[in-house]
């Protein structure tokens, strides 16, 4: 019998792990802890081994890494064999995965093959006093949250939400065991492959999917300077959002509409472009990690958001901004 | 080739092309608005009375893919399944008008169905039809669990894509070429043989509408109705006694969790205070004002120190 163990599938991208599984990690070993059980963190993929010692700065006990073309990119049959093995021969306790496009289509296909219960997207973890994993996931588009256990099923299965988790790094910590997988896949079963890779087109993804977002408002109008806007949007390989005068001159499809009556965004960069400020705006964007502002009125209440206030003619400003960023490259 | 003759009115030849793809589109109707009246109930809320239900909105786009496929001459057949109460049937015969072929409807009471139950539900169903190709929504607006399509899939032993945003059919008809969406707007081609199941992601299609012609023909359309009874249980495991999962509280909602900002531990107590209340250190940002060369300078500067832009190398120092 192996002692109980949590477990947690983690994402990479190029060679570093993604915020997401530092925030996957980091729950894992707070409820691993609690439990008294050991984290265990299963790492595929293709050249992923120099991942394996970082894992201890969150808490790993030890890897199970498994390295195959056929892991890499992902696809759904591979991962469902190979954890469906590994789980059976370790029998985990608890298995967490991320709520990302490989998370929601691996997981309910995992716990179906396993006949154990599954709770999607789950935005808290709790540990009850019979020691049950409480999961509580939104319902209902966000309007309610449940709170589910899976009393008769082991390992309980569960993806979390990306964002809604605190990363937590160790202070001291040492580098993982580390258990090298061999992988027996024939890649003549497989009935799905991955036969390309389209990187986004920032003027048609969608706002929700965007890192960086530009937005223009009325005083892009006013001051005659749409074009520049767009170009300084391409440059930063943002899409152009806008505020809704400027959709109802049909200078911004409405689906680009942020704010009251069209979407909310939160990127990590909002640089809003003659937008004042009025609140049917910032309640779509108030939540971006930055947001810098350029307006000509130093009393825009778009300020009272903006981590960067630039106060000043719009167009100068977006034309020698764009004459700057040819020289530099947009990190996507 | 098939011509036939609808007849009703209009002397009208259709001519279709003879497609051999046997499509199953699966359903769900959702109550406008997200809040189920089970939901609600649980939640202490007064369950509203003027509820209105639809079609689920990506569902609807997966069937508008089936009819395209039909258009195309690639499908023969679209199957429309969905399981719930009797107002089901409008959601049934909502896609029917689309320009689906006929309609399975698995009536089941009210209760919360899980994830787990209503694959294992579909799944015996679709495993008497026989199809080469299944299509769902990538998840419901009401429960959005996105759990269903691959679940069936796996009982099926079916290969799976989700979360498809553009589909196609080889000429041969073997294999699919979907593009499946991924993070931060990045897409995925993927080759899949048939018989799979695909869920389908927004921005697929844009659903059509059904004329008032098309609502009234639906109702002569074949919708037939299945029990639990006539389903049985099976190796599927669809015995309802033994539920995986289990929701034991049901609450209003919380704000979104999000990381929020801590003060280091090294600032005298006021200054955290301060902070604090604040809600961040950068919240207070700072005014850039003067010449826009100057200006966007400092702008530039400013994304660069936070990530958003690095300096190429080939043309480095001007």
């Amino acid at each position: 019998m192996v002692a109980a163990s949590l477990w947690t599938l983690v994402e990479h991208s190029d060679g570093s792990l993604d915020d997401n599984s530092k925030q996957l990690l980091s729950e894992g070993h707070r409820l691993a802890t609690r439990l008294g059980q050991a984290l265990w963190a299963l790492l595929f993929g293709e050249r992923v081994s120099d991942l394996a010692p970082e894992l201890g700065r969150f808490g790993v006990d030890r890897v199970l890494l498994a390295e195959s073309g056929l892991l890499s990119p992902y696809t759904t049959e591979p991962y469902t064999q190979l954890l469906t093995d590994l789980i059976c021969r370790y029998e985990p306790s608890i298995f967490l995965l991320e709520a990302t496009s490989l998370g929601q289509d691996l997981a309910p296909r995992l716990a179906t093959r396993l006949h154990v219960g599954y709770v999607p997207d789950c935005v808290r973890l709790a540990v009850d006093d019979q020691k049950r994993l409480v999961m509580t996931r939104s319902i209902c588009g966000d309007q309610a949250y449940g709170a589910f256990v899976c009393p008769n099923s082991q390992p309980q299965v569960a993806t979390l939400r990306p964002g809604a988790f605190l990363i937590g790094e160790l202070d001291q910590w040492q580098p993982p065991d580390v258990e090298v997988i061999e992988v027996k896949l024939q890649e003549g079963q497989l009935s799905t492959t991955v036969t390309g890779q389209e990187s986004a087109d920032p003027r048609t993804i969608e706002l929700a999917e965007a890192e960086v977002i530009v937005a223009a408002g009325r005083g892009v109008q006013r001051a005659n300077s749409f074009e520049a806007v767009q170009e300084l949007a391409d440059l930063l390989k943002a899409p152009l959002a806008g505020s809704r005068p400027l959709v109802d001159l049909r200078l911004i499809p409405p689906e680009r509409q942020v704010g009251q009556t069209g979407v909310t965004v939160a990127p990590k960069l909002y640089l809003a472009c003659g937008v004042s400020g009025a609140s049917q705006h910032t309640v779509g964007m108030k939540d971006s990690e930055l947001i810098v502002a350029i307006d000509i009125r130093h009393e825009a209440s778009i300020f009272g958001l903006a981590n960067l206030r630039v106060v000043g003619d719009l167009g100068p400003i977006v034309t020698a901004l764009n004459d700057r960023l040819h020289r530099f490259e947009a990190v996507v | 080739m098939i011509a036939f003759i609808d007849s009703r009115r209009w002397c009208r030849v259709v001519v279709v092309a003879e497609g051999s793809l046997k499509v199953v589109v699966c359903i769900k109707q959702v109550p406008e608005g997200d809040l189920s009246p089970e939901i609600a109930s649980q939640m202490g809320l007064s369950p509203r009375q003027d509820i209105v239900y639809l079609v689920n909105d990506l569902d609807l786009q997966a069937i508008e893919q089936a009819v395209q496929l039909k258009e195309s001459g690639q499908a023969r057949e679209i199957i429309l399944l969905s399981l719930g109460p009797e107002r089901v049937e409008e959601a049934l015969y909502a896609g029917l008008a689309m320009g689906a072929d006929r309609a399975i409807q698995v009536v089941a009471d009210d209760r919360n169905w899980s994830a787990q139950l209503t694959s294992s539900a579909l799944a015996k169903v679709i495993r008497g039809l026989e199809c080469d190709l299944i299509l769902c929504g990538y998840r419901s607006s009401d429960g959005g669990s996105a759990s269903v399509g691959p679940m069936v899939a796996e009982l099926l032993g079916l290969p799976q894509v989700t979360a498809v945003c553009r589909l196609e059919i080889s000429p041969d008809l073997e294999r699919a070429i979907v593009c499946r969406r991924l993070e931060k707007g990045r897409r995925e081609i993927v080759e899949c043989k048939l018989p799979a199941l695909f869920t389908v992601a927004d921005g697929l299609n844009e659903p059509r509408y059904a004329s008032l012609m098309a609502l009234k023909r639906a109702r002569q359309k074949a919708l037939q109705r299945l029990t639990l009874e006539d389903l049985g249980s099976g190796p599927e495991g669809l015995e309802l006694s033994v539920p995986l999962v289990q929701m034991v509280a049901c609450s209003s909602p919380r704000p979104r969790p999000k990381p929020i900002f801590v003060p280091g531990g090294d600032l005298p107590a006021h200054e955290r205070i301060r902070l604090l209340l604040a809600g961040a250190p950068d919240k207070q940002g700072s005014w850039l004002e003067g010449e826009p060369d100057e200006v966007a300078e400092h702008v530039a500067r400013f994304l660069e120190v936070h990530g958003i832009i690095t300096k190429q190398d080939q043309r480095g120092r001007l």
